[in-house]
Formats: structure tokens, C-alpha cells, sequence
């Protein structure tokens, strides 16, 4: 089983743009919270911020997921369902 | 009360990590949902008697459109509950699951169920990490299938719907920017009946600005062309009692974010924007859902582009509004998870039966399955809007209201859509459940407990077709002044509706 990183794994994996796509998202959003409203309330925040650590955890976790069945981890590979 | 509610599915899936054989998971799920189902029903009760609930100083909050919310997903997450221990046992009887991912099926299940209900009881800001949870939970049911397909549709979800969810956390920064300029700081500025009290005096055009964010971020949970790219693969490529938990119960709650923004932005800038919105969207899903269905191959796929049909009707009635609107499209929502439910169940008899998903090497499951057989062609003929079924009904109502609020030519072209869809839909049905079936098929249904949930859902997919209880009646009315806050003039009133704390 081929779970372990090569390093010509990592030049093509498009999952690590789509990944860190969301992360700047969320957190460039909540800049804008912050410098709109002066912050929202804590236990709001905190939410967002636990949401999107587990988000990018569960990604993590399907990242093996494709790597183990496609033996990839590119996910330009990810284009067979259609229509 | 509400707490309990939220407790009830947290336990059940901390029981489900803690059983030691199969027999016990299923027994600890079913026992969960029962107990959800009768909490849910108390609450529903409840709020009808007396009037918005609070808990938890306002973090937790409870009214009519909740309460409808919670009714459908305690009653759906009930009948997948019956319906898992059949599916489940064939296919650890088929060698297809085992014990390890059993058990992480039912604790995600429950946990998803848990992030449903939790959207129905949160409070503004609340409702996005709410909606956003029902993401992560549900990731996993579509996961545990480890097949290429599935693990690319499991991508596809979560990446399209975090960052639609992500659009729409931005929307709901806005409306809180919005609020805190009136309300000042502080936890005021995060409860739907502050809210909706002071909506009024909003700055329209950060209104405006927050709720297209709001559409296409909820909208991409919702389903709605053109974000709804995700939504084929991952309902077809869940297990059935997935498929109907994403299609029955995950995408009301999109919906159910989308509305009540809907009502504020109506407040805030008139009824004219958030409507015309609300309508393009409906036409469009339902005008790009209508060749996909008369041209699928795979019947799981088919059953997912009618939801997304169906959200779009749903947009629709939202969209053309007033008491009538309003009401079918409440009514739209409960018909459409309750069928489209059954549905799925059936499409996952058919599939433990026949071997595959395709619509081609599927015939005569009439003859082969004598319950799942006739229940879905009662499915298919409801799903499509055939009278007398209770989808017939409520898309009627949207569609006779489309008429009265002079949308002449939405209208016609909404029913036009739906005839085609009909036909090519029912056609589907039809080669699959009549005719012969192939050779080597042996006779006999799904076990008892699949058969008994679909007979459930079966008994309301008929019943509100013919006739609407009066509680039902009273209790969605009640949802469509909570709706339609705006048109009927009680905002004043709603800031001192009877609140009971500390339930």
C-alpha cells in the first residue's frame, strides 16, 4: 500500500491548491470581520475557527483516501463523473 | 427541551463507538432516533402551543419555521434509522461492510443528524457553523464507500460546498455589520427576532450585498444551477440511507438558511430583490435539471437531479410569495423529503438486488420485488407530480399562486418543465419496474425493516396528497407568518412574542 509522500507526489498535487485555496478564504474573511465589526462574539468565532480546522482535517484525511485508491494525490485525476 | 433534543443524537453516536457487535450499533441507532423523533415531536408540539423557545441565553432559539425544520428531519432520520438495519444487515451479509465501518457510519449519521437538528435551533451567526458541520458529518457517509467514484464525489462536496459556505459566512458578516450599526455590539446583533424587529432600518445596499452571498453560498448546499455541479455525484455515489439523509433532510437546512435571510433582506429593501432572485435561481434549476433527467442512464443520478429540480421549485414558491407561495412551498418541502426519501430506499433495494446503479440491465422489479416494486412506481408517479400525491398538490399551489402574482410566462414555462420531466422521468420508471425481468434475478424482497420504513413514508406521500390534517394546516400557517413577518405587519408584536426561557 503506498501510503507514504514522494516528492513527485507533491509538485503535482492540486489538492494542496485547493486546500490552502479554502484556508486563505476563510481566514482572509474573518480579517474582514474583524476589521469591519470589530469582532463577533467569541463562542461565534471560535466556531468559525473550529469548523475550519476540522474542514481542512476531514480534507487531510480524504487527501489519503485518494492517494490510497488512485495512487495519486494529484486530483486533476478526479473527472469521471459527468453527466 | 431543546437541549435534550441536541443531546439525544450527540449520545447515541458516543453509544454507537462504545457497542461491541452489530446487533448493538443498530439497536443503539434505532433506540436514538426513536427517543429523537419523540423529543422532536414534544418540541414541535411545544412551540405550537406557546410560542418561540429559548435556551442557553438566546444561543439556542426555537419557533415555528424550527420547529417544521426539526419535525422533517426527526421523522426522516426516524424512517433511515428502520431502513438502515435492513440495508446494513445485507450487506454484511454480502461481506460489502464490516463491524469498523459500520460503526463510523452510524456515529456520522447520528452526529449529521445532530448538526441538522442544530441548524433548525441556532441563532443567526450559529446557523453558519451549523450548516457548515453538516458538511464535515455528512463527508464521511459519502466516504465509507471506498470506490474511485465515490472518494471524487466526496472531493468535489467538500471543496465546492466549503467555499460556498465560506461565500456565505461573508454574507452573514455583512448582515451583522448591517445589525451592529443599528443594535450597537453585543449579543442582540446575533437573534433573529432583534433582527427581525429593526431589519427596517438596515442599510439597503449592504443588504443587498449580503444576501446574494447568502443565495450562492446556501445555494450551493441548496443545490441551485449553477452551483449545484457537486450535488449529482454526491448524492448518487452515498449509500442509499445517505443518498436520503443529503437529499431528504441536509439540503432543507440550505434552504431554511436561504429564507431566513430572505425575510430580512424583504424588511430591509422591499420584496421586489430577494424575490426576483429567489425566482431566477428556481427557473434556472429547474430548466438545467430537466435534460439531465431525460437523458440519465444511471438511476441514482436521476433521483439527484430531481432534487435539484425540486429545490427549484421550492425557490419558486418562496420566490413568487404571499400566504399562498409561502405555504406550498413549506408543504413542497416536507412532500418532496418524504418521497424523494423513498425513493432513494428503493433505489437501494433495487441496487442490493440487481447488482447495479444503472437504469438499462434493470427490468420487471414489479415480479421480482413485490413491495419495493409498487412503492416505486407510488414514488415515481408522486415525485413527478402526478395527482394524487402530495408533491401534485403543493407544486399546483405554487404554480396557480406563480398565475395570480402575474409571472404569466415563468409560470407556463415552469409547468411545461415539469411535463417533460414527467415523461421523461416516469419512462425511466417504467422500463425499470415493468416489463420482464432478467434471467438469473431471483424472487423476493428487501428485508421487513426496509419495507416497514418505505411503508411509513409511503402512508404520508399518499395521505397529504388527499388530505392535510388540520394540525398540519395550522402548524404551517403558523411557519408562513414567520415567513412572511413583513407583509403581515406584526413586527412590532414579534418583539414581544411569549418567550419561555430555560427550557
Amino acid at each position: 500500500m503506498k501510503t507514504q509522500l514522494n516528492p513527485a507526489n507533491i509538485t503535482d498535487t492540486t489538492n494542496i491548491a485547493d486546500r490552502s485555496g479554502i484556508l486563505i478564504m476563510g481566514y482572509g474573511l474573518l480579517l474582514g470581520a474583524i476589521s469591519l465589526t470589530y469582532g463577533m462574539l467569541l463562542i461565534v468565532e471560535l466556531g468559525i475557527f473550529f469548523d475550519s480546522l476540522a474542514a481542512i482535517l476531514i480534507m487531510g484525511i480524504m487527501v489519503f483516501g485518494i492517494n490510497r485508491t488512485f495512487e495519486t494525490m494529484d486530483t486533476n485525476t478526479l473527472y469521471t463523473l459527468i453527466g | 427541551m431543546i437541549k435534550y433534543l441536541l443531546l439525544i443524537p450527540v449520545l447515541t453516536a458516543i453509544f454507537c463507538t462504545i457497542a461491541r457487535t452489530e446487533k448493538q450499533i443498530m439497536t443503539f441507532g434505532l433506540v436514538g432516533s426513536s427517543a429523537t423523533l419523540i423529543v422532536g415531536l414534544t418540541l414541535v408540539i411545544d412551540v405550537f402551543r406557546h410560542g418561540t423557545i429559548t435556551s442557553w441565553e438566546n444561543m439556542l432559539f426555537a419557533d415555528a419555521f424550527s420547529a417544521y425544520l426539526i419535525l422533517i428531519t426527526s421523522l426522516i432520520g426516524f424512517a433511515i434509522s428502520m431502513y438502515l438495519i435492513g440495508y446494513m444487515g445485507h450487506e454484511l451479509k454480502d461481506g460489502a461492510t464490516d463491524l469498523k465501518r459500520l460503526r463510523i457510519y452510524y456515529v456520522f449519521f447520528h452526529l449529521c443528524i445532530f448538526s441538522t437538528l442544530l441548524v433548525g435551533v441556532a441563532n443567526d451567526l450559529g446557523l453558519w457553523i451549523a450548516i457548515e458541520m453538516t458538511t464535515l458529518f455528512s463527508a464521511p457517509l459519502i466516504a465509507i464507500n471506498i470506490k474511485k467514484t465515490a472518494i471524487e464525489a466526496t472531493w468535489k462536496y467538500l471543496i465546492i460546498c466549503s467555499v460556498g459556505i465560506t461565500l456565505a459566512l461573508f454574507g452573514t458578516i455583512l448582515t451583522y455589520y448591517a445589525a451592529v450599526q443599528v443594535l450597537g455590539e453585543g449579543a442582540g446583533a446575533l437573534s433573529w427576532v432583534s433582527l427581525i424587529g429593526v431589519a427596517d432600518q438596515f442599510d439597503p445596499t449592504l443588504m443587498k450585498i449580503a444576501f446574494v452571498f447568502i443565495l450562492v453560498g446556501y445555494g450551493t448546499k441548496a443545490g441551485f444551477v449553477p452551483m449545484h455541479t457537486w450535488l449529482p455525484d454526491a448524492h448518487s455515489e452515498a449509500q442509499s440511507p445517505g443518498s436520503a439523509l443529503l437529499s431528504g433532510v441536509v439540503i432543507n437546512c440550505a434552504v431554511y438558511g436561504i429564507i431566513r435571510f430572505h425575510t430580512i433582506t424583504s424588511a430591509a429593501v422591499g420584496k421586489e430583490f430577494s424575490s426576483t432572485l429567489l425566482i431566477m435561481f428556481g427557473l434556472l434549476s429547474l430548466g438545467v435539471a430537466t435534460p439531465f433527467i431525460l437523458m440519465q442512464s444511471d438511476h441514482k443520478r436521476l433521483l439527484a437531479y430531481s432534487s435539484v429540480e425540486h429545490m427549484g421549485i421550492v425557490a419558486l414558491g418562496f420566490g413568487f410569495g404571499g400566504v399562498l407561495g409561502t405555504f406550498g412551498a413549506l408543504l413542497h418541502m416536507f412532500n418532496h423529503s418524504v418521497t424523494k426519501s423513498v425513493m432513494f430506499f428503493a433505489a437501494g433495494n433495487i441496487r442490493q438486488k440487481y447488482g447495479t446503479t444503472k437504469i438499462d440491465p434493470v427490468s420487471g422489479i414489479v415480479k421480482v420485488m413485490p413491495y419495493t416494486g409498487p412503492m416505486l412506481i407510488i414514488g415515481g408517479l408522486a415525485i413527478t407530480g402526478s395527482p394524487p400525491f402530495g408533491i401534485f398538490l403543493s407544486e399546483l399551489i405554487i404554480v396557480a399562486t406563480g398565475f395570480m402574482q402575474g409571472y404569466i410566462i415563468i409560470s407556463t414555462l415552469v409547468l411545461l418543465l415539469i411535463i417533460i420531466i414527467f415523461a421523461g422521468f416516469f419512462n425511466h420508471i417504467n422500463r425499470m419496474a415493468l416489463s420482464t425481468p432478467p434471467e438469473g434475478i431471483a424472487a423476493g424482497d428487501a428485508s421487513r425493516w426496509s419495507i416497514g420504513a418505505m411503508m411509513i413514508l409511503v402512508v404520508f406521500v399518499v395521505m397529504l396528497g388527499i388530505y392535510i390534517p388540520s394540525q398540519f394546516y395550522e402548524m404551517i400557517m403558523k411557519v408562513v407568518d414567520v415567513v412572511n413577518i413583513v407583509d403581515v405587519g406584526t413586527i412590532a408584536s414579534v418583539g414581544n412574542a411569549t418567550v419561555i426561557s430555560g427550557m
